[in-house]
């Protein structure tokens, strides 16, 4: 069998794939969540995925039929349903000071002009795998190697609200201030916290994100109108 | 309106907790001990959706504008209304412009006021529990005022109840967490066999446990967590997330405490001592 299907809780039931982190797992993660809300919609409080597992946390404790139908569907069916309104997010970030706190040493340990690290870092597309850790943090796929980096040995005791990092194998947006090891190099002046909470047309897992420069001036602008609620975030559908 | 002369340690406003917005990553929150708050609640025959103080360690000193019907149930602590002494699992009827003062916990570090209607605080995402960087407020400070519905008449029957659950014992009961299986024998073995001590990392988060196991079971991928999950860390740790924990994590989950069984641990603190049992 393929996934696997484990109580989780009294409550619970965890779905698992293969222990990969590749969107095409990804996408098979999000169409059964999707079909098994649907499909259990009155009895669940809540479904949550990673990359590679969905968490199905039941009202009433679901019983050992339900767990054996659950198995059986998603080792059973061929999904291919697509997800609905997938789209790319253009975030904006600045880059320069003095959002950028941690740019010298990056490019220091990375061997890269600051115009490298900027140019490697908003031509990828990253695709968003799940939210965790903070509030609306998105875990992101797809970073370039060159911007692989360890974290800061000593973690800062605050990293301000949107500041853009790098991590290990990783980059992400902090939508709320929180402390953090991640080597930051730019902030967006959108707020990542409401974009993921809007009911519709928010980020979802499944989406992809893209970067964009801005100048210091553009950025005080977008936040001053994004602040007003009169900032549109470019998006377009994939 | 009710006013706070004191806030106490840690005292603040938690109710189910925030479900639904998990899959955003915002932790669920709510009361750490949802079985004594539920007792509370239902003295002043509330549902148990209603909001609740919780108060942690170090009580309040509280001023009441208008009438009331408030219930503790949690903690042992002394608490008197105007001065006089009253019963924990009790419900009493307040008059306006009355003081309620909340001692120290002296069994237990979690006591919960439940108000008659619940605390009419704003709702953020359709949940109430105070949380870092969802709420306005994270804990209550000196001259911080909540709402309350105040009561016009005391018609209702209200009563006591006798509390015979074992809060406050060492025996936590659990089931295998998704991860069990990937525990040697002899992991399970020292799991189950050994008195655990609550480090002094314990807050509304995580309970961090003293003692390590030897570990080299590798991490998983990040995958949700749910409160009441033991995780076991690459060196050895465990540690018991609780209401406030982030909604996903990379440790192996070895083991889930009942609901009961979080309820038991969110009474305990630094130096406290506990023993896993499994749940046939």
């Amino acid at each position: 069998m393929k996934v696997s299907c484990k109580r989780y809780g009294s409550h619970g039931l965890l779905l698992t794939w293969p222990n990969e982190i590749k969107e095409s797992i990804l996408m098979e993660v999000l169409n059964f969540q999707n079909a098994l809300q649907e499909k259990y919609e009155k009895r669940l409080a809540f479904t949550q995925n990673a990359y590679n597992s969905i968490l199905l946390q039941f009202l009433e404790e679901p019983s050992a039929e339900d767990e054996k139908e659950i198995l059986f569907f998603v080792n059973e069916s061929v999904l291919d349903l697509g997800l609905k309104n997938r789209q790319t997010w253009y975030i904006p970030v600045c880059y320069e000071k003095p959002y950028a706190l941690d740019m010298p040493e990056v490019c220091l340990k990375n061997g890269l002009s600051k115009e490298e690290v900027i140019e490697l870092h908003t031509s990828s597309t990253y695709l968003v795998y799940f939210m965790g850790f903070l509030p609306g943090f998105c875990y992101l796929g797809g970073l370039d190697e060159k911007l692989h980096i360890p974290r800061k040995a000593i973690p800062r005791k605050i990293t301000p609200r949107g500041a853009v990092g790098l991590g290990g194998q990783q980059t992400g947006i902090y939508p709320v201030e929180s402390p953090g090891g991640w080597n930051i190099i730019g902030n967006t002046p959108v707020d990542m916290l409401q974009l993921n909470l809007r009911e519709e047309n928010g980020i979802q897992p499944g989406d992809y994100l893209k970067f964009i420069a801005v100048s210091p001036q553009e950025f005080e602008f977008i936040k001053k109108e994004a602040d007003q609620q009169n900032y549109k975030l470019k998006s377009v559908p994939c | 309106m009710l006013t706070f002369i004191k806030p106490g340690f840690y005292t603040s406003v938690q109710d189910q907790g925030r479900w639904k917005y998990r899959n955003k990553g915002i932790p669920s929150s709510g009361c750490m001990d949802d079985f004594s708050a539920q007792i509370a609640n239902a003295l002043v025959n509330n549902k148990t959706s209603d909001a609740v103080l919780e108060i942690t360690q170090i009580g309040p000193h509280m001023h009441f504008e208008k009438a009331a019907v408030i219930a503790f149930s949690g903690a042992k602590a002394e608490v008197k209304i105007n001065g006089e002494k009253i019963e924990l699992n009790k419900a009493y009827a307040i008059t306006a412009q009355s003081e309620v003062k909340v001692g120290y916990c002296q069994k237990g570090i979690r006591l919960y006021m439940a108000i008659k209607g619940g605390f009419q605080t704003p709702e953020q995402y359709g949940c109430r529990s105070w949380f870092s960087g969802i709420t306005e407020k994270i804990r209550c400070d000196q001259g911080d005022k909540l709402n309350y519905l105040p009561q016009a008449n005391f018609l209702d029957k209200y009563g006591n109840v006798v509390v015979n659950a074992d809060l406050f014992s060492e025996e936590v009961e659990v089931t295998p967490g998704p991860e069990y299986d990937h525990l040697s024998e002899q992991q399970k073995e020292e799991l189950f066999n050994s008195t655990f001590t609550i480090a002094n990392l314990n807050n509304r988060m995580g309970y961090q446990l003293e003692e390590s196991l030897a570990n080299d079971i590798p991490e998983i991928l990040s995958s949700p967590v749910i409160p009441g999950t033991v995780q076991l860390t690459s060196g050895g740790k465990l540690i018991i997330l609780m209401k406030d924990a982030a909604t996903s994590g990379g440790y192996p989950r070895v083991l889930q405490l009942t609901a009961f069984a979080l309820s038991k641990i969110a009474q305990k603190s630094t130096r406290d001592r506990l023993r896993f049992k499994m749940k046939f």
